[in-house]
């Protein structure tokens, strides 16, 4: 454990003016659609006004999304065998929504898919409805079912131009990276991610990081962040560990949500799930006021540098003493049952923020 | 007695009671904020339990998929209203899957705190 490193607060800081931030880079699967889309629904306002343009956010993400795993391909590593996916996610700001994927490609599509987005990226309203009729009628679809189709309508609901760019990866594939937006508000700035994105997949790749999230920590928000979990520990070949992750996030992302002021009708914080050299990373963080660092310290000191014997013991005598507690909400016992299902393999940070605030980083490994 | 049938939801288990087959089952997942709330009535029923009006053992069937710590809290004090009651007649069942080595582990502390016949099932 002494060679992991914490890394929730750089990725924090990195995406600290975002309301929400979702990257994920598999594995794959027809049945994520609708977890992904859980996630924007529910951090997403949805009433008047903004119910409507949110659809439109959910529609965009549904046909990104699929575009990906229709047409994406996995790259092929040196040895032939096949490697990563890509990385699907997005970025929401008060108005504006961006979507990002990245994936593999055939050098053959390249040319192809560069071509029909230029194209694309010319044309109005109107030019684009067009063109989506003259492709259905003239049944000009690819094999797969038609990313020609798929890019159409996105440009077309999105009402802005699809940014993107290539990066050669091998000698028959190139990294596509694109993104597409939605404006709630025409007149704010746009942001381009997609340079950002494909250097946060890199950094992904290099650290072995497999999804990171930063949003509302609430209770409604975590339930989809689980779904996603769950789907995961069904299509791993490691079910047992997987199913370990699961618990023990519920119990983080909990902690989080109870221990964090609400702003907004927002508890905002952030984890990330990955590969460690050690076993399955799980990382939280969020923003705590100074002045509840002496007790949760002294609550660290208690399960720190304790063998996972010591744990068990620790977590019966509280566990046995909680149905005597006064506070019928806080058991005191989420860290404990963290740190004992980790067998004490967990680190910890502070970071002073000023202003009478700190970071606190959490991490284990399972 | 009087029969409980609790629908789940995303965060909180199904819990239902008939008398007929007097088994207590609470299963799938329990996650809610405020678990007091959601399990105090289920602790009533323990309160008020009455083995005389039971022809069968009352068997507590447990099959939840993730618990949070302050729902294990409760199912503590539920298994612990039952344990003081003195009742001869309750067996607790304990279910998991097999791939769920730490729902198995919390089985065996439920069983270690509490003084009932406890039998982890493992599926």
């Amino acid at each position: 454990m002494k060679d992991e490193r914490l890394s929730v607060y750089a990725l924090f800081e990195e995406n600290r003016d975002a309301r929400l931030v979702f990257t994920y880079r598999g594995p794959f699967q027809d049945s994520l659609t609708e977890r992904i889309i859980g996630i924007s629904e529910n951090t997403l306002e949805n009433q008047g006004e903004m119910a409507r343009a949110n659809r439109k956010v959910s529609f965009l993400i549904v046909e990104c999304f699929q575009n990906m795993l229709k047409h994406g391909e996995s790259m092929i590593n040196l040895d032939g065998s096949l490697g990563d996916r890509g990385l699907f996610g997005f970025h929401s700001f008060d108005s504006t929504f961006y979507i990002n994927s990245i994936n593999p490609i055939s050098l053959a599509e390249k040319a192809r898919i560069r071509r029909l987005v230029d194209h694309v990226n010319t044309l109005s309203r109107e030019e684009l409805k067009e063109l989506y009729k003259e492709q259905i009628q003239t049944n000009c679809l690819s094999d797969k079912g038609g990313a020609g189709l798929g890019l159409i309508e996105l440009a077309r609901k999105s009402g802005q131009p699809i940014r993107y760019r290539f990066d050669d990866i091998n000698e028959k594939q190139s990294l596509f990276s694109n993104q597409v937006l939605f404006k709630k508000d025409i007149n704010e700035e746009e942001k381009n991610f997609v340079s950002k994105t494909r250097g946060s997949y890199d950094q992904m790749l290099k650290d072995g990081n497999l999804m990171f999230y930063k949003g509302d920590l609430s209770q409604k928000s975590i339930l989809p962040l689980l779904n996603i979990v769950e789907l995961n520990v069904s299509l791993s070949p490691q079910q047992r560990t997987m199913k370990k992750v699961g618990h023990i996030l519920i119990e983080m992302l909990q902690n989080i949500s109870r221990h964090t002021p609400e702003v907004d009708q927002r508890r905002e914080g952030v984890f990330l799930i990955g590969i460690s050299p050690f076993g399955i990373r799980i990382q939280s963080g969020n923003v705590i006021s100074n002045s509840v660092i002496p007790i949760l310290k002294e609550r660290l000191d208690e399960i720190t540098g304790k063998s996972p014997e010591e744990l068990k013991n620790l977590h019966r005598l509280k566990f046995k003493e909680s149905i005597h507690m006064k506070d019928k909400n806080s058991s005191g016992l989420g860290l404990i049952q963290v740190a004992k299902a980790c067998n004490g393999r967990f680190i910890y940070n502070f970071k002073d923020l000023g202003k009478g605030e700190s970071f606190f980083s959490f991490g284990v490994v399972v | 007695m009087r029969k409980i049938n609790l629908k789940s939801t995303e965060d909180t288990p199904h819990v239902e009671y008939h008398d007929g087959e007097n088994i207590l089952r609470i299963s799938g997942r329990s996650l809610p904020e405020d678990a007091w709330a959601f399990y105090e009535p289920v602790i009533e029923w323990a309160s008020v339990y009455s083995p005389a009006s039971a022809s069968s053992a009352l068997v507590i069937e447990l099959f939840l998929e993730y618990f949070n710590s302050s729902s294990g809290r409760y199912i503590l004090e539920l298994l612990s209203t039952l344990e003081k009651k003195g009742i001869d007649n309750v067996k607790v069942v304990w279910c998991a899957e097999k791939d769920d080595e730490l729902m198995v582990e919390k089985g065996e502390e439920f069983s270690s705190l509490v003084d009932l016949p406890f039998e982890i099932k493992v599926a």
